[in-house]
Order: structure tokens, then C-alpha cells, then sequence
């Protein structure tokens, strides 16, 4: 990236007139008394006291992933509130799948394809969406949407592409499971209901910090656990899972499990052709 | 391919990248802190480092992490030493980019300080480190994608802050 912002600080850069090659002898030395004092810190169990002591522990327990050290919930949040930002004047594409299962079995599956366009502001300026898989009740392949402003009101464009049947709502869509972690990650940041981080652990075949969330956008209901799963390296979002039991109006148990999981979640630049794929009919593949 | 913690291979690691890791904490914190930020950060390395074929943006997580807790201890001395001295105790904190830019360039200087810690890291990345969207990212502890937010805000900022009327040309 050249540019002259760039150039600016390049120019400015403070280490451009440092010391030339440093002194690598006397540099291992301080090595090797950096490793023995971390070593005497580790087996004397020292989590403070001294500002060289002091250093050493904070940095020991904010090592990148990769290392040991955990982050505390807020730092996760935050962290994963940005991955799942959308940067502005791009094109975001994010593929899906939801499977829904009660205690009578499989209920529901769904995979569906979305794109937002980004305005400047960070805001989507267009959203598509295409259901290209669906079984179960209330759900059908094919149904392709695109969200826009028209004649200054939000609406939903919806094409059945099995019907051919095309009408116009007034509304937006919540574009991704990635938006709704973002809209939940950002209320808990503002402090809204709780928020609590369980041990690492693996989710499909990957690192995964699982983030439970309660009364965050809605009330906290009895017996329901929502599970955020972030990408213990990225941050970013890997699945949403919904979990309640109890017993339903007749006295009888019921269990109700949802999983929402990102299956790709990919940044493309704003140009003509990609804006080309928030049209509707457009193709999904590729 | 990742040295195996045999010292020999260790110290090779530490003379191929102790430039850039040095340069970096040049540019982040006194002069006289450098030689022992760049120590924590490869005595940090020596027992942490991870698989991968270019360690160097990790190495810079972690030295981002070492020049953090070098401020916070920083500050936290300042705090100290304004307490038992309140009338006479010299600003202790530790400078960061922007005091670091002063010198060559106080307009830009003032700008830098004006961002968000993140913001200013994101930039700097970027431009004194010369490291790619994906690099940075890794380096930053961060997603590509939070990164490149980051960075965009970044930019805008500066350049909004740059060229601005300053004070001084407004009251002229």
C-alpha cells in the first residue's frame, strides 16, 4: 500500500536513525536474564510485586493465541465485536446453515447465501439472500431476497424462484448469523445482560472459545443456554447454538436445540462485478 | 519451518529477526527501554513460539504486548511517584508512537496522538513495519477483517486530523 498518508509516517519513522547493528553478544545476555528471571517467576508462582515483575506478568498473560494466557471476557467481546465489523465498501459474503432438532428429532435445515454491500459509513447499503437448501416445515428452497432502500423506505424484494412469484415487503432482513453475533457482541459490550466465557475448547475441528450469552437482546429465559462459538485465533464467529429443555404446556419434556454455523465468511472488494451478485437471479455459486 | 528449542536454532531465530523486533520497540517506547523490551519479547519466544513458517508477525504480538505492560508499568510509577511527590514529580508515562514522531514531524505527531491506541497500532503496522492486511492481523492479535476496520478508520482519522485548520491558522 503506497500512499501519501503512508509516505508521511514513513518518513517520520523514529527508528530510521536508530542505533545501527545492534550489539547481538550483549543482546543475548539480556536474553538469557530475561529467560532465568521469567523461569524464577514461573516456579516461585510471582504474579506481581516490582515494576520488572510486574511487566513480565502482564505480558505472560496477554501472549497472542498461540501461546498460553487466557483474555478476559470483555477483551473477547471487544475482540470479536470488530472481527465481526463490516468494513466499509466492501462486499461481505457469508454462507450458512441452520439446523433445528427437538426431542421428536430433526425439525429443520437450512443453508442460505448472503452478500452485503457496504456503504462508507460501515453500513449495509444492499443485502442478499438466497435459501439454497431448506427442508422441513415453514422453510423452502430457492426463495432469493434483496433488501434495499427504495423511495426512502427499507424493502425487501422477494423473488420465489421455484413460483417465479415476485413481491415487494417493507422491512429488512437480518442479513447473516454473523450479524447477529456482531448485534449481540456490541450490546454486551454496552453492558447489556450477561456474558460469560467458558474454557477453550473444539468446534468443528477448530480452537473455539465458547461465549455464553443471557438476556443480552432478549429477556433471560429459564432454561435456555445461547452459546457463541468464536475462533479461539480470529475471534470471529463459528457457530450460534441455542439449547432448552423443560416441559411444554401439557407437562410433557421437551428439548430444543438450534445451531446456526458459519460455514464461510469471506471479504470481497466493491466492484461492478461482485456488486453484480446482489442482484436478484443473480448466480450463487462461486 | 519452526526451530525446534535447541539453543542453537533458538539463537538463529533471535539474529534473523532481532532487527525488525528492535526497530519496532524503537519506535514504541524510550530509548533506554528497547534492549529490554526486545529481550522479554524473545524470552517470551524462546519458550512459546508456535509452528508456523514465518513467525515475525507473532513476534510482534508479542512485543505489542511487552511495550503494553511496559506503558501500564509506566503509568503506574507515575501514579505512584505523583502521590509521594504531588508538587515536584516529573510525567513518568512512557512515550508511545506519536511522542516518538514528535521530533521529525509535530503536525503529524499531534494527528497520531489524536487516534485510538488500536487505530495508531493498525497504522504503524502498516507503514514502519511494512506488513501485509494479514500479517498486521496476526501481529495485532486480530481478525483480517477487524483489522482492516481498523485501518480504514485509521486513515480517515489521520487524514481528517491533517487536514484540518490547526488552532494557530484559525486565530491567525
Amino acid at each position: 500500500m503506497t500512499d501519501d498518508l503512508l509516505d508521511r509516517l514513513r518518513a517520520a519513522d523514529p527508528a530510521a536513525d536508530g542505533p545501527s547493528a545492534p550489539l547481538a553478544l550483549t543482546d543475548r545476555a539480556r536474553v538469557t536474564t530475561a529467560r532465568r528471571r521469567r523461569a524464577g517467576a514461573r516456579a516461585a508462582g510471582v504474579a506481581g510485586g516490582g515494576s520488572a515483575l510486574a511487566a513480565i506478568a502482564v505480558a505472560a498473560a496477554l501472549v497472542p493465541a498461540g501461546g498460553d494466557g487466557g483474555l478476559a471476557v470483555a477483551d473477547v467481546v471487544a475482540r470479536a465485536a470488530e472481527a465481526t465489523d463490516l468494513p466499509a465498501e466492501r462486499i461481505v459474503l457469508t454462507r450458512s446453515e441452520v439446523d433445528v432438532t427437538t426431542h421428536e428429532g430433526p425439525q429443520l435445515h437450512e443453508a442460505k447465501t448472503t452478500w452485503i454491500r457496504v456503504g462508507a459509513d460501515g453500513e449495509p447499503v444492499t443485502v442478499r439472500s438466497v435459501i439454497t437448501e431448506a427442508s422441513g416445515e415453514g422453510v423452502r428452497a430457492g426463495i432469493d431476497e434483496v433488501s434495499r432502500t427504495k423511495e426512502g423506505r427499507q424493502v425487501i424484494e422477494q423473488l420465489d424462484t421455484q413460483s417465479n412469484e415476485l413481491r415487494t415487503i417493507v422491512g429488512t432482513q437480518v442479513p447473516s448469523v454473523v450479524s447477529k453475533a456482531h448485534g449481540l457482541l456490541e450490546r454486551a459490550r454496552a453492558g447489556d445482560g450477561r456474558v460469560r466465557l467458558g474454557e477453550e475448547t473444539t468446534y468443528a475441528g477448530r480452537r473455539a472459545l465458547p461465549l455464553a450469552v443471557a438476556g443480552v437482546d432478549t429477556p433471560p429465559t429459564e432454561g435456555e443456554r445461547r452459546v457463541l462459538y468464536l475462533d479461539a485465533e480470529t475471534y470471529a464467529p463459528l457457530a450460534l447454538t441455542v439449547h432448552s429443555a423443560g416441559d411444554d404446556v401439557d407437562g410433557k419434556p421437551y428439548t430444543y436445540d438450534l445451531v446456526e454455523r458459519v460455514i464461510e465468511h469471506r471479504v470481497l472488494p466493491d466492484t461492478a462485478e461482485n456488486r453484480a451478485r446482489l442482484e436478484l437471479r443473480a448466480p450463487v455459486g462461486g | 519451518m519452526t526451530p525446534s528449542r535447541d539453543s542453537p536454532a533458538r539463537w538463529a531465530l533471535y539474529e534473523r529477526h532481532l532487527p525488525a523486533i528492535r526497530a519496532y520497540a524503537l519506535r514504541r517506547v524510550e530509548p533506554d527501554a528497547v534492549d529490554d523490551v526486545v529481550a522479554e519479547t524473545f524470552a517470551i519466544a524462546w519458550r512459546k513460539l508456535p509452528r508456523v513458517d514465518d513467525p515475525l508477525p507473532w513476534l510482534y504480538g508479542v512485543a505489542r504486548k511487552v511495550v503494553h505492560g511496559h506503558r501500564r508499568s509506566h503509568a503506574r510509577r507515575g501514579a505512584l511517584l505523583r502521590r509521594v511527590a504531588s508538587r515536584t514529580a516529573p510525567d513518568a508515562a512512557a512515550p508511545d508512537h506519536a511522542e516518538r514522531v514528535g521530533h521529525a514531524d509535530p503536525e503529524l505527531a499531534r494527528a497520531l496522538a489524536s487516534l485510538s491506541e488500536l487505530e495508531r497500532e493498525a497504522i504503524c503496522l502498516v507503514a514502519w513495519e511494512g506488513l501485509s492486511g494479514a500479517d498486521a492481523a496476526r501481529a495485532a492479535g486480530c481478525s483480517e477483517n477487524a483489522f482492516n476496520v481498523r485501518l480504514s478508520r485509521a486513515r480517515a482519522h489521520l487524514r481528517a486530523r491533517l487536514t484540518a485548520p490547526s488552532v494557530l491558522e484559525l486565530s491567525a
